[in-house]
């Protein structure tokens, strides 16, 4: 029996989305008079509150079913929160002035907020809304600098593939809709196996290609480089966690939950291993010709989208690894575009020469730098390393496609760590100039935001078991 | 059961010009055209389904609409910048920028 809640609760529990959405609503408003400092502060309090809540529900040890089950917030959505809110916090603290007077804050906050709603989506519709919604935001974000020739290039490729993604999503979502009759999670699972076999495969393979375009699945990622280049740097952090997080999650969900009755099919295994295995390679072999830090931090953001898609391989063994890989790639990540904010400004550029001498002159940002890097590379002691390995082992040990495809990501790896440590190696080396560089200023937010970097990446190394997700719940 | 898979069937055709001029065609305009294309043939497909089985199609079909037209409205005023910052709304244009 379903346990209902009235109004009140509903909102209680829908707090986050419910805050963050409100929150961007005021901050528009405080916008408007140029308040910019108090801007920020606004919504520093709404994701604080918002990370306080997650935290405070994972305590409860039961599923909280709102809707008539069509939302669903368990374990698995909590931690997911929690990894989204951690990148919208790193973005938020390398903007400065000149972004915020463009309304980037309430754009940002809204899109987070129905990210989080998509999570808990637990009815076809409902995700859609949501996904849609959240990615609609950011075309506005990505443009925020539109005077600019290559900020306007980013956003027209963005557009183009995101509209595509909207377009084979609505199919997707129709062709599963005429053929099951709803759309609701339960129901399909339900209805998958007695059902016609290629209406089904053909609506779910629409919908995995509309999510694979979002979280850059490899023939899908062309989109992604440029678009990551051209945004302002502190918009590129919170594409870079927020958007592929969110992509990335959403398949979880639906390959575990309504469509785990395709699973058995070979086709669709095979094409998600394809997907897998290309995203693995592709990107790590492009990475090492880059010769841009912008360049070279998408093409590893891509690159670790291939890490994360192992698990399509036997997801319902290696899931519960997801949620701390996400979590210790979104610190990472975040906080390895946000030097570069703090290095070469929201611009398009960054070359490896602006690095050099950044040990001597800046020793925390250099710090922080190379550990988030390590970190992404899956060096140990850092987080990165531990959330590498147990997903590799956790792969490895499902089957036999699964060995091959944790040897292949063992090697890739391995070749990251090249492109990694020379980006390390010039921010070690000496500076060409006279020797006199220029000390960055870090405002008290970044300050704060790097030295939680470093103790965080450090910290959870030891603690990978506090966030692993259980298989997503679809129905009470 | 047969029904669901011809209205499927002789309206993919639609949805498929519709996508191949979001990927082929030059102009940003001619791809919005595209977009609204492929919108169609998704909402007539739900018309069908409606027509066999109940309303909730109908419903569904509207609200792919409104979020579609939402994603259009940026796209038009994407394609108002790029006429000020380029002179055109060729998107090829925009590609070469980047090589000179």
């Amino acid at each position: 029996m379903v346990n209902l809640v009235n109004l009140e609760n509903t909102i209680f529990y829908l707090f986050a989305p419910f805050i963050l959405f409100i929150f961007s609503l005021i901050v528009a408003i405080v916008g408007l008079f140029k308040k910019y400092l108090v801007a920020k502060i606004l919504s520093y309090i709404s994701l604080l509150l918002a990370l306080i809540t997650s935290i405070y529900f994972l305590s409860y040890s039961s599923a909280l079913f709102l809707f008539n089950g069509k939302i669903i917030i368990d374990k698995f959505s909590l931690i997911v929160w929690i990894a989204l809110i951690i990148g919208a916090f790193f973005s938020l603290s390398s903007m400065e002035n000149d972004l915020i007077s463009r309304e980037a804050l309430p754009l940002l906050l809204l899109s987070l907020s129905l990210a989080l709603i998509a999570i808990i989506s637990r009815d076809l519709l409902i995700l859609f809304l949501a996904v849609e919604g959240s990615i609609l935001p950011t075309y506005a974000l990505v443009a925020q600098f539109k005077k600019e020739p290559f900020s306007l290039e980013a956003t027209v490729k963005y557009f183009i593939f995101g509209i595509l993604a909207t377009l084979l999503f609505a199919y997707g979502i129709t062709v599963i809709f005429g053929n099951l009759g709803s759309t609701s999670f339960a129901i399909i699972s339900d209805k998958i196996p007695n059902s016609n076999l290629l209406l089904s495969v053909l609506g779910f393979i629409l919908i995995i290609l509309s999510l694979g375009i979002k979280s850059t699945l490899v023939p899908l990622h062309t989109w992604a480089i440029d678009t990551y280049q051209g945004a302002p740097t502190s918009i590129t952090v919170f594409l870079s966690t927020t958007s592929k997080i969110l992509g990335i999650s959403v398949i979880a969900l639906l390959i575990t939950g309504p469509f785990s009755g395709l699973y058995k099919f070979t086709t669709i295994y095979y094409i998600l291993v394809a997907f897998a295995l290309l995203t693995l390679v592709v990107p790590n072999i492009a990475a090492l010709i880059q010769r841009d830090l912008k360049r070279l931090l998408a093409y590893s953001s891509i690159a670790h989208a291939g890490y994360m898609s192992l698990i399509f391989v036997f997801p319902f063994q290696t899931i519960y690894i997801l949620g701390y890989y996400l979590i210790t790639y979104s610190i990472a990540k975040s906080v390895s575009f946000m030097v570069v904010k703090i290095i070469s400004g929201e611009g398009s550029y960054s070359s490896y020469d602006s690095l050099r001498g950044l040990f001597k002159s800046n020793p925390l940002i250099a710090f922080a730098f190379s550990i988030s890097l390590l970190s992404l590379a899956g060096i140990p002691p850092f987080a990165g390393f531990m959330a590498k390995f147990l997903l590799f082992l956790s792969t490895a040990l499902s089957s036999s496609v699964g060995i091959s495809l944790a040897l292949i990501a063992l090697i890739m790896s391995g070749v990251s760590v090249y492109y990694y440590v020379i980006v390390i190696r010039f921010a070690s080396s000496k500076s060409l100039g006279n020797g006199n560089e220029k000390l960055l200023n870090l405002s008290f937010e970044k300050y704060l935001f790097l030295i939680l970097s470093i103790v965080l990446l450090i910290v959870l190394t030891f603690f990978p078991n506090y966030f692993f997700v259980s298989i997503p719940i679809i129905s009470p | 059961m047969i029904d669901v898979l011809v209205a499927i069937l002789v309206v993919l055709p639609a949805f498929g010009i519709g996508i191949f001029g979001l990927l082929a065609r030059r102009h940003f305009i001619r791809i919005i055209i595209s977009v609204e294309i492929a919108l169609n043939a998704v909402i007539l497909t739900l018309g069908v389904f409606s027509a066999l089985n109940g309303t909730m199609g109908e419903a569904i079909g509207i609200l792919f609409l409104f979020i579609i037209a939402m994603e259009v409205a940026i796209g038009l005023a994407i394609a108002i910048q790029m006429d000020k910052v380029f002179q055109t709304v060729d998107i090829y244009a925009v590609r070469k920028i980047k090589d000179e």
